[in-house]
């Protein structure tokens, strides 16, 4: 059976030479990002091009999409959340795009790789301490000050809320990761009990039953593809949402 | 405005104005259908978000964030100050508070009901 995480190994496609002992390199998932995001701006681009007031087909794609992000933004973080949206907007599709790329059978899966996914928490996360002490300056730590605490166990309270803040980014990135890692694992493992079966003599007739399952895994897998990245636009949201409104 | 014209007398409306209420009505309950049906799409949406496997998923990931995040601040400590291991001990300890405090908030946020924009989250 072929090994179920050897379609997570990153193989440099062009020696780019090196920094110091690290080797650069393009490699393939560099690749399945530049096409993502090939993929974002075609999509964009070629739907909007031909605008308008009925939308065609495509534009419409587009117009829905458009729709979704800013819904999500205006209920999370309310209006003002809303100069946030080119960045949640770009999040939202990029994850939602490698995501469906990754289910094409052969391709490259660039969010199962913890490495991406908590670069972009990392971004979110940035950008929302930043905000905050730009917009807030030192209001915004009372949001490790939860109201109503009595004086003696603040300290301990804010350690707390310190840490659980600190876990943020590190919650965000692992969803996203462990879902799609997980998921394509399966995905391999049962499809690869279908050969291994076949190949069993008298088993052979139970193969079927691996391949119906399999069948299953991908529909469920196009959920989760999507879920995972409407859960990561959400919580951006949520954790923008602390930036806008610090007090409370 | 249109409702003082209207008490004020009916002399006063012209059929332009009378046309224009109509097609204000109109557009008022298209509106007002748009609305219901987004909010409709949204309950739909976090119903979704609740199976059992993506609650699973993102409690064990909320929980886990806590600690992992309590384990690398008290590592840095140690690693900066030279207090090996105490800060390690204390903040996995703090950390699992976190951890818990974590999912409290995020369960605390699912019993308010998902309206409120957080379908789920």
């Amino acid at each position: 059976m072929a090994s179920p995480i050897k379609q997570f190994e990153i193989k440099p496609l062009i020696s780019l030479g090196k920094i110091g002992d690290t080797p650069i390199a393009f490699t393939n998932s560099a690749l399945f990002m530049f096409i993502a995001v090939g993929i974002i701006v075609a999509f964009l681009i070629l739907s909007t091009r031909g605008r308008t007031l009925v939308p065609t087909r495509w534009q419409s794609l587009a117009e829905l999409s458009y729709e979704f992000v800013a819904n999500t933004v205006r209920q999370s973080a309310g209006h003002e959340g809303m100069k946030f949206f080119p960045l949640v907007f770009s999040l939202f599709m990029f994850v939602l795009v490698c995501n469906f790329v990754g289910m094409i059978p052969g391709t490259f899966t660039v969010t199962s790789h913890i490495i991406v996914t908590f670069a972009m928490a990392m971004i979110v996360f940035l950008t929302l301490c930043i905000y905050g002490f730009a917009k807030h300056g030192t209001h915004f730590f009372g949001l490790f000050v939860p109201s109503g605490v009595p004086g003696y166990v603040l300290p301990l309270v804010v350690v707390i809320e310190v840490i659980s803040f600190l876990s943020r980014p590190i919650s965000l990135s692992v969803r996203l990761f462990a879902n799609m890692l997980a998921g394509h694992i399966a995905l391999k493992i049962f499809a690869g009990f279908v050969a291994s079966m076949l190949g069993a003599g008298v088993w052979a007739i139970f193969a079927p039953l691996p391949l119906a399952l399999a069948v299953g895994l991908t529909a469920l897998e196009f959920l989760v593809a999507f879920l995972q990245a409407y859960v990561f636009t959400i919580l951006t949201c949520i954790y923008l949402n602390d930036a806008l409104h610090p007090g409370h | 405005m249109a409702k003082d014209q209207r008490e004020t007398g009916p002399t006063h409306r012209s059929p332009e104005e009378v046309d224009l209420d109509a097609r204000r009505h109109a557009l008022g309950s298209q509106i007002d259908a748009l609305t219901r049906r987004t909010e409709s799409q949204t309950k739909a949406r976090s119903a979704a978000d609740t199976s059992g496997f993506g609650r699973g998923f993102r409690y064990s990931a909320d929980f886990v964030s806590g600690v992992v995040a309590g384990v690398l601040i008290g590592w840095l400590i140690d690693h900066f100050v030279g207090t090996k291991p105490w800060g390690l001990i204390i903040f996995i300890g703090l950390g699992f508070v976190a951890g818990v405090t974590n999912i409290l908030r995020l369960v605390e946020r699912e019993k308010q009901g998902p309206d409120p924009g957080q379908p789920g989250a």
